[in-house]
């Protein structure tokens, strides 16, 4: 509830530069600034509802991505280890623990690393976004090919989100850029040449890349998760 | 009168078919009372139950009741019992929350809402209570694990508790780091303490208890008396180095001239952060030597790093022992390592469900199958019991009568005397 | 040590300013008065020659993606065979300049936000959460904690597997990858264990330490609500489809917003403030 929510105001965030509104001065900073609280609130509404155990368990897989990035040269092209992490969160955990799984490991990553930017509010919403995917996913499948379908389709989706941040800077370029007036069509096959001419083959890294981190990791990962998850029940007799 | 009881406590892990706490009946009173007993046999589920993380933070199935200052155990949620029950646990790195050592002190009192004032007084009364004002401003990073036990229990006693548990909490701490945690538990109103490594501490509890296999019993049973050491023949040159300085940033060691042979079983003591460790790892070629030559006769070297428990990731632990044998191409069974170290009733089990002391015991299985050529072991009997290190010995023995050079980091005296045929001080930057 | 809640209210009045203003001008002096603040104030450990790196390459690629794909403006100095997909087509001055000051933005955006993460400790900034974020903060500064151990931890296992016999590979990855996420989980288990038995988890809390505000703090804070409260009077400029090649003049209210910015740069670099 709170991350559908959360996720509606998320949408409104990317989306705002391409619905024609007035041009407002300072539009652009007051909507990072607006995602970052939305965000935070929603982090913590939804924070407030986990067991301590699920809590830390949150920050020991943000604190995983960052940890990596320190040690491990940065993936190869969009690939990150960090989605792994989030899709196995919310496949186990739900859509909700998914989302919070996704904005967490981002921020932290972000903080850790020194990567703190205007991008961050959309990022944190992509991969908050990525586990929600997955916990849905879950609700319905519960096999590793489903996940890994799920890891495939969310490694370029992740990525075509976040061109639509970057977009709103190419503006007034026909072809690959945004003009606004255009109809809704001719919006989207422009955005469709930007990303296929930008980021289609980087997208693929992340693609693969989950697929091939959760058919070689995946067992023993979702085994401790479920091992945890039984842990939440108690017979008294 | 009884601080806590238990009765008829029966528990069971999610998942696992036999009881870890099989009808349990006991009253903790006033004093020291000290819980002995195998790794394993069920202290650290025992100990949980005060404070209710047994059954509520573990889940699973229980049976029977209890209670600790008046509260019931079954269904007040262990953040309410924390107010009477402190405890420290046994890593001394996954205990603490909070960047710097005061905070951590205030982290129990933030919880209880005292007010901000009042804090400072607690927090500066807890942290001189255990000898430790002086790390006040510390940041925890950069504390050493004795000094992070004493941090732990500060934060406890700021908490005021009636009733103190600590679960084998001098297991991963060098000698000094442990006599500076015990001695700042004496004078506490009441104290429940498991330990298996005991030097003299029985004497001082009003209480002694034992628990195996999930069973409580009174009294403690005086170590087996170590077996007579068997002669040993080293052969020819296994390791050498020569003039060689080494560490991990920067000279730790320097000028450092050894020398091992074949069958022989090398002792390396001294002060942690001294450079045992350093050592071990230049001798194994995973540190390179800053200067100096190493040299290692050929055949495999086993290795086995402190916190060896975090290695494991297989489903059982013969798989582990499988890996290691699969790659050393040896043809030896794994039933002879497994069986040595006491495991073989253990070997479907999975790793990481085991107790600390058993999972060290599958990981030091796990390196040194497949008869190796050189072994370096550091801190190989950190958490284990008496038996457990006897076993450990019998193995050690075993791999130097087939002719491997041995050399091992320990603070354990009764290791270095039962099994080293030469013992090394590494101290200052310096190899005696 | 600057109070972390009055570098948050100078970031968000560099991002308004940035964002706020397409002025060529304004945002370069912005993306100044923020580096000459990362530069004086930037923490121990912190690399910034790599994050320069970064800018700079973001500022030319946003430019030369732009003077490749957009063929609008009379001043072309070039003209790529058509057969070029997307790209082909003349290559105009207004294009490239269009791209500079887009970067610009970009670079300027990044670097207002930069000093969140590069002037304080993330513990630091952590405690300046307001209290109503508790949940978020202990989950964030616990994750901080436990990054250091896990990368030790993967490195240490990396070593004690090598000692096994593994060798780096695609399909031997499991064997470091697989203990390392375990071990971290179960590390952060045993620390939300030591919370609970320490009382955490519901209730009312209160708090122990609250970071020291001066009077540096309340100017520059006072500074940026000034900067933020002149950008926003301004009339929102006319949307152009595409700017025309003439130097945007600067006034006034602009020119003091952004200066503004570098009240900071005054106040936070003397030593006593730096203690």
């Amino acid at each position: 509830m709170i991350v559908a929510l959360a996720s509606l105001a998320g949408v409104a965030l990317f989306l705002w530069p391409y619905l024609g509104l007035g041009p407002f001065p300072a539009a652009p900073a007051l909507a990072v600034a607006g995602g970052a609280v939305v965000l935070l609130a929603a982090i913590e509404a939804a924070a407030r509802r986990l067991d301590t155990r699920l809590l830390a368990l949150l920050a020991a897989l943000a604190a995983v991505d960052a940890a990596l990035r320190l040690v491990l040269v940065t993936g190869i092209g969009g690939f990150s280890p960090v989605f792994f992490l989030i899709l196995c969160a919310g496949f186990v955990f739900g859509p909700t623990y998914g989302f919070l799984t996704g904005a967490t490991a981002l921020l932290v990553s972000a903080l850790a690393t020194g990567g703190v930017g205007p991008w961050l509010p959309y990022q944190m919403f992509g991969a908050g976004w990525v586990g929600m995917f997955a916990g849905l996913v879950g609700l319905r499948w519960r096999s590793l090919p489903a996940l890994a379908v799920a890891g495939l389709l969310t490694g370029f989706a992740f990525g075509a989100v976040l061109d639509l941040w970057d977009w709103s800077y190419l503006r007034g370029s026909p072809g690959a850029g945004f003009t606004p007036g255009l109809s809704i069509g001719a919006v989207i096959a422009a955005f469709g040449r930007f990303y296929l001419l930008t980021s289609a083959l980087y997208d693929a890294f992340r693609a693969f890349g989950n697929v091939l981190m959760l058919l070689l990791l995946g067992p023993p990962v979702l085994a401790a998760m479920h091992r945890l998850k039984a842990r939440f029940t108690l017979v008294v007799e | 009168m009884a601080i806590a009881s238990l009765r008829g406590l029966s528990y069971w892990y999610p998942g696992q078919a036999g009881p870890a706490l099989a009808e349990v009946d006991l009253e903790v009173g006033e004093g020291l009372t000290l819980v002995a007993g195998p790794s394993g046999g069920g202290k650290s589920s025992l100990l949980r139950c005060f404070n209710g993380l047994v059954p509520h933070f573990y889940g699973g199935r229980i049976k029977g009741g209890g209670e600790v200052a008046g509260l019931d155990l079954l269904t007040t949620p262990t953040r309410r019992l924390a107010r009477a029950v402190g405890f420290v646990f046994q890593n001394p790195e996954a205990q603490l929350v909070s960047p710097v050592v005061e905070a951590e002190v205030a982290f129990g009192l933030e919880n209880l809402a005292v007010p901000r004032r009042e804090m400072r007084a607690r927090v500066e009364a807890a942290l001189a209570a255990v000898g430790a004002l002086a790390l006040r401003q510390r940041r925890v990073a950069t504390l050493s694990g004795g000094e992070r036990q004493l941090v732990a229990l500060a934060s406890v006693l700021a908490m005021e508790p009636r009733l103190v548990v600590l679960d084998e909490p001098t297991s991963q701490l060098d000698p000094e780091g442990s006599a500076a945690l015990l001695a700042a538990l004496f004078g506490l109103p009441a104290v429940v303490l498991a330990e298996h490594r005991l030097d003299g501490l029985p004497a001082l509890a009003a209480r002694r208890l034992t628990m195996a296999e999930g069973r409580v019993r009174e009294g403690i049973s005086a170590p087996p008396p170590p077996a007579p050491r068997r002669p040993r023949a080293p052969g020819h040159v296994a390791w050498r180095l020569e003039g060689v300085a080494a560490g991990p940033a920067g000279p730790l060691l320097a000028g450092v001239d050894l020398v091992g042979r074949a069958g022989e079983v090398v002792a390396l003591t001294g002060p942690n952060g001294g450079g045992k460790t350093t050592l071990l790892r230049t001798l194994a070629g995973l540190l390179p030597p800053l200067a100096g030559r190493v040299e290692r006769r050929g055949g495999r070297t086993a290795y086995l790093p402190q916190d060896a428990g975090a290695l494991l990731h297989r489903p059982t632990i013969r798989a582990e022992v499988e890996l290691t044998l699969g790659r050393s191409g040896g043809a030896e069974p794994p039933e002879l390592v497994l069986g040595e170290l006491g495991l073989l009733e253990l070997a479907g089990r999975y790793p990481r469900d085991l107790s600390a002391g058993e999972r060290q015991r599958a990981a030091i299985a796990a390196v040194i199958a497949g008869s190796p050529a050189l072994a370096l072991l550091d801190e190989p009997t950190r958490g284990m019991d008496a038996m457990a290190a006897r076993r450990l010995r019998d193995a050690v023995d075993r791999l130097a009568g087939q002719g491997c050079a041995v050399v091992l980091a320990t603070h354990d005296r009764d290791l270095v005397e039962a099994v080293a045929d030469r013992v090394l001080t590494v101290s200052g930057g310096e190899v005696r | 040590m600057p109070n972390p809640r009055a570098v948050v209210a100078w970031s968000v009045a560099g991002l308004v300013i940035a964002a706020g203003w397409s002025n060529p001008l304004t945002r370069l002096l912005v993306t100044l008065s923020a580096l000459a603040l990362v530069g004086l104030r930037h923490r121990r450990g912190v690399r910034l020659r790599g994050l320069l790196f970064f800018l700079v390459a973001a500022w030319a690629g946003t430019a030369v993606l732009n003077l490749l794909l957009s063929h609008l403006g009379s001043d072309a100095f070039l003209t790529l065979p058509g057969w070029i997909p997307l790209a082909g087509g003349p290559l105009t001055v207004e294009a490239l300049a269009y791209g500079l000051v887009a970067g610009l933005g970009l670079v300027a955006t990044v670097l207002t936000i930069l000093p969140l993460s590069v002037c304080l400790e993330p513990q630091d900034l952590l405690v300046a959460l307001p209290s109503p974020l508790h949940r978020t903060g202990a989950a964030l500064s616990a994750s901080l904690n436990l990054v250091p151990g896990i990368a030790r931890g993967y490195l240490a296992i990396q070593e004690a597997q090598r000692m096994r016999g593994w060798r780096p590979s695609l399909r031997s990855l499991p064997e470091v990858m697989v203990p390392a996420l375990l071990t971290a989980m179960e590390d952060s288990i045993q620390l939300a264990e030591a919370m609970e038995a320490r009382g955490y988890g519901g209730g009312p809390r209160t708090s122990y330490t609250s970071p020291a505000w001066t009077w540096r703090d309340s100017t520059v804070t006072l500074g940026a609500l000034a900067a933020v409260v002149l950008v926003l009077a301004q009339p929102p400029p006319a949307w152009l489809a595409y700017p025309a090649l003439t130097l945007p003049a600067l006034n006034l209210a602009a020119l003091v917003a952004c200066l503004l910015l570098f009240l900071p740069v005054l106040l936070w670099r003397s030593p006593a403030s730096a203690a």
